[in-house]
C-alpha cells in the first residue's frame, strides 16, 4: 500500500514538473527576487539548524534500546527451552532468576471448587503450562506467565510480548492467548556519507530475530485435584529436579 | 580593446557576486528536491519482518540518503545547466571573459554544494525528530537515533564534497556538449557502454572514492579529481574575447 502511495506520488511529481514548472518558471522567477530567495534559502537553513539542539534534548528513556548482553541472555533461555522439552523443569523461583525471562502477568485466584481442569484455548505459539502444588492448602490459585528473551537484531522486545488471559470458573482456569500481535520498529540508520568512515554499513539482512517461548506457571493447593482434560501433553506437572 | 589592465580574481569575485544573485533560483531546485526526498525517507529506505504466527515483528529502517541522492542529482543538473547559453547570458552586461566566467560557474558552484551538504545532512536530523513525535517511541529503536555532533558535520562535509565531485562531472558534460553537440549522443553511449561491458571498471572507478575509509584521503581524492575535471573543462572551451 504504502509502495502503491510512494508511486503515485512520484508520478504525480513528474507531472508536476513535466507540464506545470515550464508554464510558471518565468513568471516566478521574476517575482522572486535574489533578496527572497536567499532569505528563504536562510530561513531553510535557519530552521534546520534550529532543529539539531532540539533533538539532542529529546528524552531518550522512552526509545527502546539495544541489549550488549544478547548472547548470553539468548543462551540462558535456549538452555531453559531445552530443559524444558527434555521435562527438566525448574521451580517458579530457579525461573524469575534467569538471566532475560520475563514475568509478564501474575493473577491470584480463590479456588471455588476443589479440582481444577485447565482449558487452553487454540494457539499457535508455543507454549508451556507446568502446575506445581504447593505445600499448604490456601485456597488459592497463583498463575504467572512469563516469556523467553525475544530478539529482533539486538533488540530485547521481550517485554512487549501480550499476555495471555486467565479465567477461574466452577474449577476451570481458561487461557485464552492474545490476539495476533504486530510490532513494528523504526531503525534510524546514519547516511552512507558518515558509515563509509566510520565502518559502520547495517544491511537489514543482519536483522536476525529470536523467537521465544511463553510459559504459564500454576501454583495450586496441596489437595487440589488436576483434570488435565484434552491438554495432557501440553501441562506438566512440575517436580523440579533443575538447579539454576 | 580595454587599455586598463584587468585582474581576473577580482573579476571573478565580482561575477561571483553578480551570478550568486542571479542564479539564486536554482536553490529552490534544491530545496525543493530535498523537501520530495525527506518525504520519501518517511516511509523508510528499507523493511524485513518475521511472523510466528501469533506474532509479527517487523524494522523499517530510515535515512536521509534519499536526501542526499537528490541533492547530488540537483547538483549534476545544475553544473551542466550553467554551461547553457541561457545561464551564460548573465555575463553579457559585464567584463568578462572564458577563464573568469568559469571561476564564477565553480565559485557558484562550490557555494551551493557547501549549502546543499550542510542542508541534507541536516535532513537527517529533521527526520529524527519527525520520527520521534509522530511514530510510537516505545518502538523507535535509540542505537543511532541521536547522532554524534561530530558525524553530523563529517557528513555535512562529505556530502558537501560529493556534490562537489558531481558538480565538476556535470560542468565538463555540459562543456562537452557546448563543444560539439554530437557529444549529447556520445556520452550517454559512451556511459552505458562502461556500465555493459566494462561493468568492472565502473565498479572500480566508483569504489576509489566510495571505499575510501581515510577522510583526509578521501578529501584528497575528491579535490585532485574535481580539480582536474574543471581544470579539463577550461582547456576544452574556446577562449572568447570580453564580450564589452
Amino acid at each position: 500500500m504504502n509502495a502503491m502511495i510512494s508511486l503515485l506520488l512520484i508520478f504525480l511529481i513528474v507531472i508536476v514538473i513535466v507540464f506545470f514548472i515550464p508554464v510558471v518558471r518565468a513568471k516566478l522567477f521574476t517575482l522572486l527576487s535574489w533578496k527572497i530567495t536567499l532569505t528563504l534559502a536562510g530561513l531553510y537553513l535557519g530552521i534546520l539548524m534550529m532543529i539539531v539542539p532540539i533533538l539532542y534534548i529529546l528524552p531518550e528513556n522512552c526509545l527502546i534500546k539495544n541489549n550488549e548482553t544478547k548472547d548470553q541472555v539468548v543462551a540462558t533461555s535456549q538452555n531453559l527451552i531445552s530443559d524444558l522439552y527434555n521435562k527438566r523443569v525448574p521451580s517458579e523461583r530457579d525461573l524469575s532468576k534467569l538471566e532475560g525471562i520475563y514475568k509478564n502477568s501474575s493473577h491470584t485466584f480463590n479456588a471455588d471448587s476443589n479440582h481444577l481442569s485447565v482449558n487452553i484455548q487454540a494457539s499457535t505459539g508455543s507454549r508451556h503450562v507446568f502446575i506445581e502444588r504447593k505445600a499448604v492448602d490456601d485456597g488459592q490459585i497463583g498463575v504467572s506467565s512469563y516469556a523467553t528473551a525475544q530478539y529482533i537484531g539486538d533488540v530485547n522486545f521481550t517485554k512487549l510480548i501480550s499476555p495471555p488471559t486467565f479465567t477461574l470458573q466452577n474449577g476451570t482456569l481458561s487461557l485464552k492467548p492474545p490476539g495476533h500481535q504486530i510490532l513494528n520498529f523504526k531503525q534510524l540508520n546514519a547516511d552512507f556519507t558518515i558509515n563509509q568512515f566510520s565502518n559502520r554499513n547495517y544491511a537489514i539482512h543482519e536483522l536476525s530475530t529470536n523467537f521465544g517461548e511463553q510459559i504459564v506457571y500454576i501454583r495450586v493447593p496441596k489437595s487440589l485435584v488436576i483434570d488435565k482434560g484434552q491438554h495432557t501433553d501440553q501441562i506438566q506437572m512440575v517436580d523440579p529436579v533443575v538447579q539454576f | 580593446m580595454s587599455l586598463k589592465k584587468i585582474d581576473p580574481l577580482s573579476i571573478s569575485l565580482r561575477l561571483y557576486f553578480y551570478k550568486l544573485k542571479g542564479y539564486s533560483v536554482l536553490l529552490y531546485g534544491l530545496i525543493l528536491a530535498q523537501i520530495i526526498a525527506l518525504l520519501f525517507s518517511l516511509n523508510g529506505i528499507s523493511y524485513m519482518s518475521s511472523n510466528n504466527g501469533e506474532l509479527s515483528v517487523s524494522v523499517n529502517t530510515y535515512s536521509a540518503s534519499l536526501v542526499i541522492v537528490f541533492s547530488l542529482v540537483w547538483i549534476f543538473y545544475t553544473a551542466i545547466q550553467l554551461t547553457t547559453k541561457r545561464y551564460k547570458r548573465i555575463e553579457i552586461p559585464l567584463v568578462t571573459n572564458n577563464i573568469t566566467g568559469h571561476l564564477s560557474d565553480i565559485g557558484f558552484l562550490m557555494t551551493a554544494c557547501f549549502f546543499g551538504g550542510l542542508t541534507s545532512s541536516l535532513a537527517g536530523v529533521l527526520l529524527r525528530v519527525i520520527i520521534y513525535f509522530t511514530f510510537d517511541r516505545s518502538q523507535v529503536i535509540v542505537d543511532q537515533f541521536f547522532l554524534p555532533f561530530i558525524d553530523l558535520l563529517l557528513g555535512a562535509a562529505v556530502s558537501a564534497l560529493y556534490m562537489i565531485l558531481i558538480s565538476a562531472i556535470g560542468y565538463l558534460i555540459g562543456v562537452l556538449t557546448k563543444v560539439s553537440m554530437a557529444f549529447v549522443i556520445v556520452i550517454p553511449t559512451v556511459i552505458l557502454g562502461l556500465l555493459r561491458v566494462y561493468a568492472d571498471f565502473v565498479q572500480t572507478l566508483v569504489a576509489f572514492f566510495t571505499r575510501e575509509t581515510s577522510f583526509p584521503l578521501f578529501v584528497l581524492k575528491v579535490l585532485i579529481t574535481s580539480m582536474l575535471l574543471f581544470g579539463f573543462s577550461f582547456l576544452l572551451s574556446n577562449r572568447r574575447e570580453a564580450v564589452q
